[in-house]
């Protein structure tokens, strides 16, 4: 039974047709899947080019173009990039920190971005007694800077009544940030300076965007009157004004500038 | 992946294995032919190594007896009937000795696998229990079972 069963089995034999055929079936399947050198190396370079194109697109979206400074006494400072997208938030206080860091503000445009900021909970004690809010604008782009300016003074003057807003320029930028404060407050110290000579950018940097101004204002009055010797320079941030760091207490300057 | 040397070694050396095991299992030539593109196209994407030639035949003995179980079980060999098989035109057998292959393709599967794989490929029982994952005792019933129903078929004391 064994070599019937073993001949029987034998005879048979894969037609050489049938071989051929399935050798060119497996060559078309690898050939499909097999990748040559060539493909290779188009793999690569096309992978690169996403890379290269992905990388190029994040830089250029993360790009700034332009920055908003916004003091209250929370201090801080925006980068925004073409898309009018914040893209970087700079907290120059820990005023600005707390309220930052409860925030989702970068991506939004800057526009929903102050409003956000400002209609936000923990925005709100530093907003109770209506304080000033200083926005500065500053953009290579002349135009861009002006639209800004404008687009922020609207969103924030819906929520607050005291909205003061200035443009500044990339070298007053520049200077603000090597002296580790806003555009705002810089330009708010610069304005002091001119009525107290000898104020420190470091005192400045300690007080609320109010007190700056009350000051400035005070100097503006006393030098209207003649007799203007050791004075009480109050800050209009009343006892309790949250966000002061002086808790609204009073500056005295033994005299100031014009002199 | 196995490159194309390899794939047309593993053809030369198997075909007629393959081609044996389909003639067992499958009744219409093109059947047989899709079977071994499939084998053959998973001999070439498995990328594990074999131990030994025995290995490799084993792994593609088993692999082509799933093959055609799977072809017999899949939804569209249940429901068509094959070109051949209305025109009466069967794989073909080989006229010597085809009184013998005929009685061995007319046994139920499991009977006909474990005689091909005992008296052609001369695989023990043993060695065949663990091909297709079965009790030793069992390819031996199925043995003893096979070769009383092709006696029978095949004219008794003749048939030794």
């Amino acid at each position: 039974m064994n070599n019937q069963i073993y001949a029987a089995f034998d005879e048979i034999h894969a037609e050489r047709g049938l071989k051929e055929r399935t050798k060119q079936y497996l060559a078309q399947k690898s050939g499909r899947r097999q990748f040559s050198p060539v493909r290779y190396a188009a793999a690569f370079a096309l992978a690169a080019l996403c890379v290269l194109l992905g990388g190029g697109g994040y830089a250029f979206y993360m790009a700034p173009v332009a920055a908003i400074s916004i003091d209250i006494n929370p201090s801080m400072e925006w980068e925004l990039n073409r898309f009018d997208r914040v893209v970087s938030v700079t907290c120059y206080n820990e005023d600005a920190q707390n309220v930052v860091s409860g925030l989702p503000l970068k991506y939004k445009k800057y526009d929903d971005a102050i409003i956000f900021l400002l209609t936000s909970q923990e925005m709100s004690p530093y907003l109770a007694r209506d304080p000033e809010v200083n926005i500065s604008v500053v953009s290579e782009n002349a135009g861009k800077e002006q639209e800004i300016q404008n687009r922020a003074a609207e969103c924030a003057g819906q929520h607050c009544g005291n909205v003061s807003c200035h443009s500044g320029s990339m070298e007053e930028r520049q200077a603000a940030q090597e002296a580790g404060v806003s555009l705002g407050k810089y330009q708010a110290f610069q304005a002091l300076k001119e009525h107290y000579p000898d104020i420190t950018l470091e005192e400045t940097s300690g007080m609320c965007m109010h007190e700056i101004r009350n000051m400035i204002a005070q100097s503006q009055v006393s030098d209207a009157e003649p007799d203007s010797g050791t004075e009480d320079i109050s800050g209009s941030c009343g006892n309790g004004d949250v966000g002061c760091p002086n808790g609204g207490g009073h500056m005295h300057r033994h005299g100031h500038g014009h002199q | 992946m196995r490159s194309e040397q390899e794939a047309e070694r593993a053809i030369e050396l198997y075909a007629d294995t393959v081609r044996r095991i389909c003639t067992l299992h499958l009744k219409s030539y093109s059947d047989t032919e899709d079977i071994f593109q499939t084998v053959f196209l998973k001999y070439v994407l498995y990328s594990g190594a074999f131990e030994s030639a025995e290995h490799e035949k084993a792994w593609m003995i088993r692999v082509t007896l799933n093959a055609c179980k799977d072809y017999m079980k899949s939804f569209f060999r249940r429901h068509t009937v094959p070109l051949e098989e209305i025109q009466g035109l069967e794989a073909e057998i080989p006229e010597d000795h085809s009184d013998v292959l005929e009685a061995v393709l007319s046994l139920p599967v499991k009977y006909k696998t474990v005689v091909y794989l005992y008296f052609y490929e001369q695989y023990s029982a043993v060695e065949i229990g663990k091909l297709l994952g079965k009790n030793v005792n069992t390819v031996y019933t199925l043995l003893a079972r096979a070769k009383a129903m092709l006696r029978e078929q095949l004219g008794g004391d003749e048939f030794e």
